[in-house]
């Protein structure tokens, strides 16, 4: 049976490379003139080619995007061999790459068109604030493992690269509106001019309203269920955001850019905050807040002769949210200089200086104290050096590293070694070897929170006794906490056989030293005439632990209009015990992805996916919990009758019935995904 | 176990739809449409037998260069082919540096991060640039390939053309959307 298999893989792709071979031959022979005449196929399909880069790079591209139906960036992210992404409630997803998944996942590192999307003070991303025109979106690069020695720190398991369009690419106008049951409604329009020769421009503005993802309140312990008693469990919101870019040709072989967006969102979320009254010490309430921001970059290019180039960008972004568990502003302005060159024949040379400056102020926190000032500042300096050496026609060397300096920890040097070698044109083989560094968040160096009260007479770890008080938990932040290390032993696999078939692959063995520990320190009994005692803990560094994985990505173009993708990772890891952050992904994720093109007005795109069960911290336990493995189907419908226009339908997590895909820490309740459809129109114009 | 039989059935399912549908969808390609980048290709090969260049790149060779993997295979097909009475030679280029022996250079969308240094590269030199980056042909490049109603069109921008003492044939003039003297 097995060989029947092989068998009949082998012969479909000779005869699928036979096809492609015939497909190409003969508009070779016909003249100028009848050439533009020949109707371009709009069904068939290409291979993508695989990355010559020597890391683990997965992109999505605009096809798949639109293709999918996705509608959000997470979204997007959903197959990406190597992550984790899964959607906590309405808005909040948590998204993890090999492991540390979670809403608070800080090892993984977001950006932008090169502005960076991770918020300092909680040390993540705030998924559901980081948006654009899905339609302007060129690719998305994920690269799994340490980015640190180009990217910088915190860039730890991963970097996503989120990079919109040229503005020359997007003129003319483009329309969608659509609606379904989590899609309530939405609409986006963009339009593209020309300035000028060689200068264009666009603009979009968009909004949607998404509806509540379920909750039941099985999903909880009993205690959660008691405080959360009667309170909404309501997680819709809604948001509008607009945005533009200008790209301009400049004399002297240099460009301009310039890019902003602003959003306004209003959120509804259900949220704990611990308090000392009897007899559940704790409350659950519903919480309708604000967020907004705004963000402008410029980026100057100019080339100095065939290998060489520079480039000046500047950003500022701001972002507030009025979360009455945490609110904040965040004022963010960063300065980057990069320089490009070849040295002699074999050497490409990157080097770069940066500085950024970071206002945070807590507006609203009634879990945090901190005897500095809520609204305080951070530098960030940074130099960076990377050489892609040349050893011979098959065999390239990169030696990288990046140096910064925080207001934190000081000066952290990141170093990282690469090597690949073109077996030939067929195999590529890959090997690395990093040190990179989690830098700590605000929170961990010079904040208070009262995340959690241990109720009378229990013992939550069993060295402390249980007290008949009830005792205040308060984790101090520890200006001598240090930054969280790995180091990262990666090897790569490429295989392309023929032009319709190709496997990338990677194993990683990570080793984590220097995690988040919490440490027992000092019990204030002052406070028993108030009826509660308290106990002071603080961040420590004494958590460590490793893991290891592979992940593999096969994409198989069967015939002209047909292509499958096959997406796996596979997780193992064995961390310190209690620990306060999540570190374990799934061990098993598959997708399964078909794109078919009936003809060429009727595309087909059907995704199915399996993620076996994961590790969660569980709230209120100080242990963690089982999420229970789950999968389901999405399928996409795209119908053009003209080349303007396009009518789509999409269902997702369909046949999955009704599940907790994961959970967030802590202050959240858990939320039920379930298959949701819409329906789509998107004009050209 | 479970994720072994998951794996399994993955597989199994990968090939039972593959198998069946590439032994009977309409694979092959009728004469009125064509895949998009051997079409590209044969644009670029028709204007070199449209191009004159000056004496001094005039040799029994017409050297074609391209930048990306993507156009690798219908590229491929152009080698040996003649142009009156030169032979086609092909050649991927990856670095803006290795241009020098082109005479022809296809520079595609997925690498517009390069036009800056190809433009300071090739001002004056008898290189014919040809690309599918929009704005290409309004930012210094020659010809812009473009796709409108599912065919291909193309724009000519003569000042570098003329600069680099290159002759582009009249039939082909007539044949472009736009041509900037």
């Amino acid at each position: 049976m097995k060989n029947f298999y092989i068998c009949a893989i082998f012969s479909t792709l000779v005869c699928s490379q036979v096809v492609q071979a015939n497909r190409e031959s003969d508009s070779f022979e016909l003249s100028l003139q009848e050439l533009l005449e020949v109707e371009i196929t709009s069904v068939s399909k290409q291979p993508q080619a695989l990355s010559k880069a020597p890391a683990a790079i997965y992109v999505i591209t605009n096809d798949d995007i639109r293709r999918s139906g996705a509608t959000s960036i997470p979204q997007a992210l959903r197959d990406v061999p190597g992550l984790h992404v899964a959607q906590l409630d309405s808005q909040k997803w948590a998204i993890g790459s090999r492991g540390f998944s979670g809403r608070y996942n800080n090892k993984l590192l977001v950006m932008m068109d090169g502005r960076t999307l991770y918020s300092p003070e909680f040390s993540g991303v705030y998924w559901e604030v980081q948006d654009t025109l899905m339609a302007d979106i060129d690719r998305i690069e994920v690269i799994r493992g340490p980015g640190a020695a180009m990217w910088g720190a915190n860039a730890v398991n991963g970097v996503i690269n989120i990079i919109t369009k040229h503005s020359a690419d997007t003129q003319g106008g483009y329309a969608e509106i659509g609606a379904g049951d989590y899609e309530k409604g939405f609409a986006s329009v963009r339009f593209g001019g020309k300035l000028d020769e060689g200068a264009t421009i666009r603009g979009y503005v968009k909004g949607f309203k998404r509806d509540s993802l379920p909750f039941n309140d099985q999903d909880m312990l009993t205690l959660q269920r008691a405080m959360m008693n009667g309170v909404s469990s309501d997680n819709d919101w809604g948001d509008l955001q607009g945005g533009g870019r200008v790209d301009i040709a400049l004399e002297g072989a240099s460009s301009l850019t310039v890019s902003t967006d602003f959003y306004r969102s209003k959120l509804q979320q259900t949220v704990f905050t611990p308090t000392v009254d009897a007899p559940l010490y704790g409350k659950y309430y519903s919480d309708e807040f604000d967020a907004n921001g705004w963000n402008l970059l410029a980026k100057f290019t100019e080339a100095l002769s065939a290998t060489s180039e520079y480039s000046i960008q500047a950003y500022y972004d701001h972002a507030r949210r009025d979360d009455s568990l945490f609110g904040f502003t965040t004022d963010t302005a960063d300065i980057d200089f990069q320089y490009q060159f070849k040295a002699g024949t074999s050497h490409n040379i990157i080097w770069g200086l940066g500085y950024r400056y970071i206002n945070d102020d807590i507006n609203v926190a009634p879990i945090i104290t901190s005897e500095k000032s809520l609204d305080t500042s951070t530098d960030l300096w940074s130099a960076f050096m990377r050489d892609e050496i040349m050893l011979n026609d098959s065999l390239w060397l990169t030696l990288a590293a990046r140096v910064e300096h925080n207001s934190y920890t000081g000066a952290e040097i990141q170093p990282n070694l690469r090597l690949l070698y073109k077996i030939d044109d067929v195999n590529t083989v890959w090997s690395s070897v990093a040190y990179s560094v989690r830098t700590p968040s605000r929170a961990e160096n010079n904040l208070s929170i009262n995340a959690v009260n241990i109720l009378p007479n229990v013992s939550i770890a069993p060295p402390m006794p249980a007290v008949p008080y009830l005792t205040k938990i308060v984790v101090v932040g520890n200006g001598d906490y240090a930054s969280e290390k790995l180091m990262t032993y990666e090897i790569g696999y490429r295989y392309t056989p023929f032009s319709v078939f190709s496997l990338d692959s990677s194993l990683f063995y990570n080793n984590y030293s220097d995690l988040r520990s919490v440490t027992t320190g000092i019990t204030d009994l002052s406070t028993i005439p108030r009826g509660f005692i308290t106990q002071h803990n603080s961040f420590s560094n004494n958590a460590s632990g490793h893991s290891y994985g592979a992940e593999i990505s096969a994409q198989w173009l069967v015939s002209n209009d047909f292509k499958m993708k096959l997406n796996y990772s596979f997780f193992e890891g064995d961390f310190s015990e209690s620990l306060t952050q999540n570190t374990y992904a799934p061990k098993h994720i598959i997708s399964l992805n078909a794109d078919w093109s009936l003809n060429k007005h009727v595309g087909i795109n059907a995704t199915w996916r399996y993620t076996s069960d994961a590790l969660a911290l569980s709230p209120f336990t100080f242990t963690d919990k089982t999420i229970g493995s789950h999968q389901g189907v999405d399928v996409g419908v795209n119908w053009s009758p003209s080349s303007d226009i396009t009518l789509s339908w999409f269902g997702k997590n369909l046949l999955g019935g009704s599940y907790v895909e994961y959970e967030a820490e802590q202050f959240h309740i858990p939320y039920r995904v379930e298959p949701s459809f819409y329906g789509k129109l998107s004009v050209s114009f | 176990m479970i994720s072994n039989i998951i794996r399994k059935s993955a597989l199994k399912l990968f090939i039972c739809l593959g198998v069946p549908l590439s032994l009977f969808s309409s694979s092959f390609v009728g004469a009125q449409s064509a895949d998009v980048y051997p079409l590209k290709t044969a644009l670029v090969y028709n204007f070199a037998k449209f191009t004159q260049w000056p004496e001094t790149a005039v040799s029994s060779v017409v050297n074609i260069c391209y930048f990306s993997e993507l156009y690798k295979p219908s590229m491929e097909r152009l080698a040996g082919k003649k142009i009156s009475k030169s032979l086609v030679l092909v050649k991927q280029v990856k670095n803006i540096d290795e241009v020098d022996q082109c005479q022809l250079l296809y520079i595609d969308k997925s690498q517009r991060e390069k036009l800056n240094r190809l433009f300071l590269k090739v001002k004056g030199k008898p290189i014919l640039t040809v690309s599918d980056i929009s704005g290409f042909y309004g930012e210094g490049g020659m010809i812009e390939i473009t796709v409108k109603d599912n065919r291909l069109r193309f724009l000519i921008n003569l000042f570098p053309v003329n600069e680099s003492d290159m002759v582009l044939s009249s039939q082909m003039l007539k044949l472009a959307v736009e041509v900037k003297r």
